[in-house]
């Protein structure tokens, strides 16, 4: 049987077509998105600044692209949809390969994410090849990126398919057990993991009511009625709260006498990267598949992706010496895992990672909501992001083989003037977002708060997580109980995550869950 | 059991003052969640407030109770021991001048902000931080606050219409 009697058997014929048709809406949506000004000349002025800026933030030991994220959310207010996504997406972009350069000069991972990164990174930094590191973790870390934004893309079609199948109860449910899920993945403590999952959704509680118009917990204050915005709340748990973290307690150990001299190329690294494709693939689709997982993320796709790429190697034996093998698995993961994250937190809004709750607080701001609104009537805001992505992967590829050596002095700015600053800007970023001094007072609060949470090894991001998903949950189980009464739980995808939660939370208080999960958790 | 005398209180020891603090207040707060819950007349307005807060108090009962009985603790989790062996050590680290020099910091943004506004706000913070913290001299501290003040207020009005931080240029409306 020929090629041509075997295609129609099986109606292959039709399958340009069916492409064709399903990807329709996708090109639609890049068109949309440059209509409204993706390619304008200050839409590429935002990503190259937000790309900086992550840069700077990620490469500052003990800040990291978070705290770069939640500096530029309350500006975000001020652009258009379009070019607020793009700031959010090239922060991160940034952020992701800035934490990767005090892993490599200084032997202090950027954030979690960059912990196998240190391994080999720093090694070959003190060999005299700190430049050729740098190198490949820029461009293991845009390639990574890019192989998983592609995925995504290419999935696009389906998820559009499966949430339009969701109503309101699947919502509700799904959103639940994903919080909880985020809460107790990997952490030591599930009880301080529940109480600030909690505390998060009360405070999400605050304000009118969506669906009954009940003022509730506002202490009569007209300020409080549309709700407790994020950026006060973000600023003061992050920007504040690591502030104090710093100045009070010494952060940062950087020896003034520390250098790094380096007599390779940054183009060597490249080169590294490209005659490692096979690895490059293996560690984004690994990067890629954890960061489906909610909560799980950063810290274990470097680790998973390092532990597999030195399983399969011919020479296991010089991972960890210094080789570039051992700094293009976590990277290319690292930043893989971005484009896997999103999925759950465009579907469910279900943030796969702590950046991406910064996507769910710019789509809360500008009024759109997970679910369809983001897959079918606002698709162009999801390629917005995606190519905000590309682009800042690209650009910090090339600033990472051309001002290599430039930037990996950002390392050593010292901690307490940095925190000073850091925490004005954050303070008038919370102020600009809607001219009020009570936002202020609240960031002052939140501050303290985000302080002793992180001495008391409280997770703070799942109040954050919890605020913005709250009123989702908050409307959801009203029109559940309005469309099908207290009987919606009965439902067959309801009921199925009612018993997913259930055993997370009593494996998640499982003494001997907790011993086997003890190696993998670690403070927010 | 042994005693710890924070200001007369007489706890147990490894009870740490500050987190028993947070706990009393966020059990005020899901307090207050749970009985406003419960004055709402519509279920739909009520509901979860009262799904979420009740699990909150207990566990938050639980949490302000491990603090003071062994038995509990274990309960809540068994690592409590562990972990805080860790916060003695960073406890070490900051001693309480440097806690008060903190917040006299942002006090000195947040007392100038609610009585002149932004714009002298930031130069008394920039001012008390240096000093405060020991970053640059005097001299270098007038020098640079200036500077910083200049820059921040024209990025902040000009960039992000921050009306309270525009300095009136000539031209510029």
């Amino acid at each position: 049987m020929g090629l041509v009697e075997l295609s129609q058997l099986f109606h292959l014929q039709s399958v340009p077509f069916l492409l064709e048709q399903e990807y329709q809406p996708v090109f639609e949506a890049i068109l949309r998105s440059i209509q409204e000004g993706l390619l304008s000349p200050k839409s590429i002025l935002i990503i190259i600044a937000g790309t900086l800026f992550g840069l700077f933030f990620g490469a500052l030991p003990g800040f990291g692209g978070l705290i770069a994220m939640v500096l530029v959310l309350p500006l975000t207010f001020v652009l258009s949809p379009v070019e607020g996504f793009l700031l959010i997406a090239s922060t991160l972009g940034g952020g992701n390969f800035g934490g990767s350069l005090p892993a490599i000069t200084l032997n202090i991972p950027g954030g979690p994410a960059n912990i196998a990164t240190t391994w080999d990174g720093h090694k070959l930094a003190e060999q005299g090849e700190a430049n050729r590191a740098i190198g490949i973790s820029a461009v293991a870390s845009a390639t990574g990126a890019i192989l998983g934004l592609l995925l995504l893309i290419i999935l696009l079609p389906v998820l559009r398919k499966i949430v339009l199948l969701f109503g309101p109860p699947e919502i509700f449910t799904i959103a639940l057990v994903g919080l909880f899920i985020i809460g107790f993945s990997g952490r030591r403590r599930p009880v301080k993991g529940t109480i600030a999952l909690l505390v998060g959704l009360t405070l999400g509680m605050v304000g009118v009511h969506g669906i009954t118009g009940v003022d509730r917990f506002t202490f009569d204050l007209p300020i409080l009625v549309s709700g407790i915005s994020i950026v006060p709340v973000a600023v003061g748990l992050y920007a504040i709260g690591e502030g104090a973290k710093l100045v009070l307690h010494k952060e940062t150990v950087v020896g003034s006498n520390t250098s790094i001299r380096s007599k390779s190329n940054a183009i060597t690294g490249a080169v590294d990267v490209f005659k490692n494709w096979k690895l490059v693939i293996l560690s984004a689709t690994i990067g890629w598949i954890v960061g489906l997982v909610p909560g799980v993320g950063g810290t274990l796709s470097n680790l998973l992706a390092y532990s597999q790429g030195r399983s399969l190697s011919d020479n296991p034996d010089r991972w960890g010496t210094g080789i570039s093998e051992g700094i293009i698995a976590p990277e290319a993961a690292n930043d893989a895992k971005d484009g896997g994250a999103i999925i759950p937190t465009i579907t469910f809004g279900i943030p796969g990672s702590g950046a991406q709750v910064f996507f769910l607080a710019g789509m809360t701001f500008n009024g759109l909501y997970p679910g369809a609104d983001m897959l079918v009537d606002n698709l162009h805001i999801t390629m917005t992001i995606i190519f905000g992505l590309i682009a800042s992967n690209i650009i910090t590829s090339l600033i990472g083989i051309i001002l290599s050596q430039q930037f990996t002095k950002i390392t050593f700015l010292p901690t307490t003037p940095t925190a000073g600053l850091v925490m004005l800007i954050a303070i008038l970023g919370t102020f600009s977002f809607r001219s009020n001094l009570f936002d202020i007072y609240l960031a002052f609060i939140f501050g303290a708060l985000g302080y002793l949470m992180w001495r008391y090894s409280y997770p703070r991001i799942l109040i954050v997580i919890a605020l913005i998903l709250g009123p989702i949950v908050d409307t959801a189980f009203s029109q559940s109980l309005a469309l099908y009464g207290p009987d919606f739980v009965f439902r067959p995808i309801p009921l199925l995550m009612l018993i997913v939660l259930a055993i997370t939370i009593l494996m998640s208080y499982s003494p001997a869950w907790m011993s086997s999960t003890l190696n993998i958790g670690g403070r927010s | 059991m042994s005693k710890e005398d924070y200001f007369g209180l007489g706890l147990p020891v490894g009870t740490h003052l500050l987190e028993l603090m947070m706990l009393l207040i966020l059990l005020g707060w899901s307090t207050y969640v749970f009985v406003e819950a419960l004055t709402f007349d519509e279920f739909a307005a009520r509901g979860l407030p009262i799904l979420v807060s009740l699990p909150l108090i207990g566990l938050l009962v639980l949490e302000i109770a491990s603090n003071f009985s062994p038995r509990v603790a274990t309960l809540v989790d068994r690592f409590r021991l562990e972990e805080s062996v860790n916060i003695e050590e960073s406890e070490n680290k900051s001693n309480a001048n440097e806690v008060a020099r903190f917040f006299v910091s942002l006090l000195s943004f947040a007392v100038p902000a609610t009585l002149f506004g932004l714009f002298i706000s930031i130069p008394v913070y920039l001012i008390v931080f240096s000093r405060l913290f020991d970053i640059l001299g005097w001299r270098k501290t007038l020098i640079a606050t200036p500077i910083i003040w200049l820059t921040i207020s024209l990025i902040f009005g000009y960039f992000f219409n921050i009306y309270a931080l525009r300095i009136p240029l000539p031209g510029l409306a």
